[in-house]
């Protein structure tokens, strides 16, 4: 994946929902739920306000007290994770 | 602690719904005879729906059934489905699947629903026809059956007990091991939502309960045993599950038929909210003094099931300690010391 493109989700794969600081996401292909938590969610807000790896990285960088090569690590291994689980694609 | 067991703990604590039970329609295509549904004339358009699903969506609901009547007598069901997965819900449909062709269940494949629970109640024609009242109900619902597991959905095969089909319940449970479908035996038949007890006079014997709660392929001991503590004690109902009906009341659960409020004149918020006297009530429900008798004296009480909705529609209140929970609890416990001891158990079932 670029890091200008923005991520697609696997909307037809899941269903969601906030509730209160994380997100549960349940993958309709094999039934399973799973939990995002704090910090999670926010990066999965941002994925669904279509925001680019790169933008993502800003964004959390402004925020957080942590260095852009450390944020872009730990955003694509959670990336990842969403893909192998087919939330994203 | 697992996620699903956390999600659930998480809002039945913080009273959000995060299950919605919502029937669409009250009119059927069938006339069974067991149906807890009050058919009424009651029809609320699309758009009424939308706006339903969207102030639930804001509230904290992920997992949205769709029931009846019959879901599928809406000309408009599949745009009301699909809105509800484009918000992102977990969709599960309840229908008899009679008015299911292959066209249907391709749509239905396509929106990606959680769950499509079709009732079957018999193996044999004519069995099941004698329930729903319907001559050609078995040949389109074993259609529907067919196409569904054909197209992969996730089919549940869901089957009230009653005295006519409990003879051969077990060949449902063959039948859905052999297309590889999860089913449901459902021996607990509820009353009308309006009190009215007649479908009860379908509920099989305590023999027959005895014999189906003793069905190792089915129930392992552990499962008879109810869960113990003070929150279990409590139902969902009005916590973390609300259901909706046909004519925009909102219940705490659809066999829990209180009145908390009518969407066609007020906001789901607000009608869950603390304001509200009848789910402050409800919320505030504490089983050692609410439920005395129940959840202090009861000697059934570690395998008891206790349905509020039951005992309401039942005795037209909510704190008496009888109801049909407490012959199935009697029961549940016999078959769990027979199967622990493997022997008699002392206590004596009543009918």
């Amino acid at each position: 994946m670029k890091k200008d493109d923005f991520i697609k989700i696997n909307y037809e794969n899941i269903a969601y929902q906030k509730i209160k600081s994380n997100t549960y996401i349940v993958t309709l292909s094999d039934h399973k739920i799973h939990q995002l938590d704090d910090i999670a969610t926010h990066i999965w807000e941002l994925i669904c306000r279509k925001k680019s790896v790169n933008e993502i990285v800003e964004i959390l960088h402004n925020e957080y007290d942590v260095d852009k090569d450390t944020l872009l690590k730990d955003i694509n291994e959670f990336l990842h994770e969403l893909k192998q689980k087919n939330i994203i694609l | 602690m697992r996620v699903a067991q956390q999600l659930f703990n998480i809002t039945f604590n913080e009273c959000i719904p995060l299950d919605c039970i919502v029937e669409l329609t009250s009119k059927c295509n069938l006339d069974c005879i067991h149906c807890y549904v009050v058919k009424s004339c009651d029809t609320l358009p699309t758009d009424f729906w939308k706006s339903v699903f969207l102030e639930l969506r804001d509230i904290g609901c992920l997992y949205l059934t769709l029931t009846g009547g019959e879901i599928f007598l809406r000309n408009d069901i599949f745009e009301v489905i699909s809105f509800a997965r484009n918000l992102g819900f977990c969709v599960t449909l309840f229908t008899n699947g009679t008015l299911l062709d292959e066209e249907k269940i391709k749509t239905l494949k396509k929106l990606n629903i959680y769950e499509l629970h079709i009732s079957l109640y018999s193996l044999n024609e004519e069995e099941h026809n004698s329930v729903t009242g319907d001559k050609r109900s078995f040949r389109k619902t074993m259609k529907a059956i067919h196409l569904a597991v054909k197209n992969k959905l996730p089919l549940v095969i869901k089957t009230p007990l009653l005295k006519s089909n409990f003879p051969n319940y077990k060949g449902i449970v063959k039948f859905a091991k052999r297309l590889g479908v999860r089913y449901i035996l459902d021996p607990l038949i509820t009353p009308k939502s309006n009190h009215d007890l007649a479908p009860q006079k379908y509920r099989i014997s305590v023999d027959n309960l005895i014999k189906f709660y003793s069905d190792g392929e089915i129930f392992v001991k552990e499962y008879l045993k109810a869960n113990n503590n003070k929150e279990n004690f409590i139902c969902s109902a009005g916590r973390n599950l609300i259901s909706i009906s046909s004519n925009g009341l909102v219940y705490p659960c659809l066999q829990f038929p209180v009145v908390l409020g009518d969407l066609k004149k007020s906001k789901l918020k607000d009608i869950l909210s603390d304001k509200n006297n009848l789910i402050r009530k409800l919320r505030n429900i504490q089983p050692e003094r609410d439920f005395y008798y129940c959840y202090k004296m009861c000697s059934y009480r570690e395998f008891c099931l206790r349905c509020i909705g039951i005992v309401y529609l039942e005795n037209r209140s909510i704190y008496s300690s009888t109801s049909s929970c407490c012959q199935l609890a009697r029961v549940r416990k016999e078959v769990y010391y027979k199967k622990k001891k493997g022997a008699l158990p002392w206590e004596t079932i009543y009918a």
